[in-house]
């Protein structure tokens, strides 16, 4: 690429320029998508009985917000927020503990490996036995699915923060909790954050997973109960409504990341 | 007045870094400790500061052993640390604030040090909008703020560029001495080691022992940038320089 020197204006200009043009291939490449598959769908190259077609998602949308959609999207939303949050805080707090005592720590090391790698979704059955079958079973499970990752994340962020600056608050005298507060918690607001964005998806999958097990209500309970009726339209809309829901749920924390990281840099 | 005292010995594990080192400093000298790398020059200031424990032998500072971290030391390293999310003005308060010792005359100190050297303009603005130089002086500022009798500086100006780094040394310089502060100052340049300080020290390789303790008197007023012209500065160079190398 060549380097070439721009006025003001022109490098605002050029920089709106790719903007514009990234949003509109995308959008393109959406519409190339659905109208490619309901094409396809209409002309019979694919059986729209099993892979359902944009129009069809749309029409079961429509008749489906009429009834009680809304209720499973909340249900679904909600669950996920509060296995979100309680997967964070439990992290956070369980990080922090590790932090505070470095032989808690080594002890729990390989202990966190296991957990990490072992499929959570494996403990369904003994969730629901534990936690009776519904909205606790379902939150629990969002819980185990992204609270290791979190306590994993933190600890590594928390014990990989700038010895210098510990260096300098401890020749101020500085305790390990004051050292905590005022340099290990600011200095690991983006690795909160950067562990937010991960766990808000793990949370979603747990919840969906939940669901499939046990629930008389939500996104998850919709596609389980409309893939034993194999109304498929019903199926791939949720799994849509799901991908946006997805989408909008790691913006939002993206965009908090964005001002936390400015307020913390100042740059 | 205070006096202080430094004797210290110490074996790390298997490497033995430092085999027996004895000195004093009296108040108001400024010393250098020079040598060469990983003869543990740090370590040593470190345990000056109460950072690290010597294996064996002691460090007295006005008549009492340290034994932890203590208030009559300021610590100063390569890096400024200072904290991108505090404003200059809360940077500068974050010792005291951790002494808790916020009082108004301690609060007024630190004020009057942000005014004397030209910091106060800058008080509402974050680190990242100030230069090496500047940072350094902030970072010196929040050191002095705590009132330390003895300055530690751990090769406090190598991360700065050459022309900053003359200028940094010698505002250091000249707000020490103006604050009538001790200064143990650790570092691999031999330039900055004599042109900035009373008395030299080359450590020779690890395990390491005094090898040779040089007076650099330039007489009274001197300034750190200028002396590097003199006769006397290349005799003291040299003299730094041969012992070093042997």
């Amino acid at each position: 690429m060549k380097n070439t020197v721009f006025s003001r204006s022109e490098y605002l200009e050029k920089i709106k320029k790719e903007k514009i043009m990234v949003r509109s291939v995308q959008i393109a490449i959406l519409v190339l998508l659905l109208a490619g598959w309901e094409i396809a769908a209409q002309a019979g190259m694919v059986d729209s009985f099993i892979v359902s077609s944009p129009v069809r998602m749309i029409k079961i949308f429509i008749q489906m917000a009429g009834a009680d959609l809304v209720t499973h999207i909340l249900y679904t939303v909600a669950e996920t927020l509060i296995g979100f949050t309680l997967g964070v805080v439990m992290g956070f707090f369980i990080a922090t503990a590790l932090w505070f005592s470095r032989f808690a720590s080594k002890v729990c090391a390989p202990f966190l490996v296991v957990l990490n790698s072992l499929p959570k979704i494996a403990l369904g059955p003994v969730i629901i036995v534990w936690s009776g079958a519904g909205a606790g079973a379902i939150i629990t499970m969002a819980v185990a699915i992204s609270l290791i990752v979190t306590v994993m994340e933190l600890s590594h962020g928390f014990y990989s923060t700038d010895s210098n600056l510990l260096t300098m608050v401890e020749s101020f005298g500085a305790g390990k909790t004051e050292s905590f507060c005022k340099i290990v918690l600011p200095c690991n607001i983006p690795v909160l954050f950067q562990s937010m964005k991960v766990n808000i998806g793990l949370s979603l999958v747990g919840v969906i997973a939940g669901e499939f097990l046990v629930s008389e209500a939500g996104l998850g309970y919709l596609i389980v109960y409309a893939g034993q009726v194999f109304k498929m339209d019903l199926v791939m809309m949720s799994v849509i409504l799901l991908g946006f829901i997805a989408f909008i749920m790691y913006s939002a924390v993206s965009r908090m990341e964005k001002i936390a990281v400015k307020l913390i840099n100042h740059i | 007045m205070e006096n202080i005292k430094l004797s210290y010995q110490t074996m790390t594990g298997e490497t033995q870094a430092i085999k027996d080192i004895s000195f004093t400093v009296e108040a108001g000298d400024f010393i250098a400790i020079v040598g060469p790398s990983g003869c543990g020059k740090s370590t040593l200031l470190s345990c000056v500061a109460g950072l690290t424990q010597p294996t064996s032998g002691q460090v007295i500072i006005n008549g009492k052993k340290v034994d932890s971290i203590n208030r009559y030391t300021g610590y100063m390293m390569q890096t400024d640390n200072l904290l991108p999310w505090r404003t200059i003005y809360s940077n500068v308060l974050l010792g005291l604030e951790i002494q808790k010792k916020l009082t108004e005359e301690n609060i007024a100190y630190a004020e009057h040090l942000l005014q004397k050297y030209g910091l106060w303009s800058f008080r509402d603005s974050y680190p990242s909008a100030l230069s090496g130089g500047m940072r350094q002086r902030v970072s010196l500022i929040r050191t002095l703020a705590v009132k330390p009798d003895l300055l530690l500086l751990d090769e406090a100006f190598s991360a700065l560029d050459y022309q900053t780094r003359l200028n940094v040394s010698r505002d250091v310089y000249s707000i020490l001495r103006s604050e009538k502060k001790t200064m143990l100052m650790v570092t691999h340049d031999i330039p900055e080691a004599v042109s900035l300080c009373d008395r030299v020290l080359v450590l020779s390789q690890r395990p390491a022992v005094i090898a040779a303790d040089i007076r650099c008197d330039f007489g009274p007023g001197r300034d750190p940038v200028a002396v590097r012209n003199t006769q006397l500065y290349h005799t003291y160079f040299d003299r730094v320089w041969k012992e070093m190398a042997e």
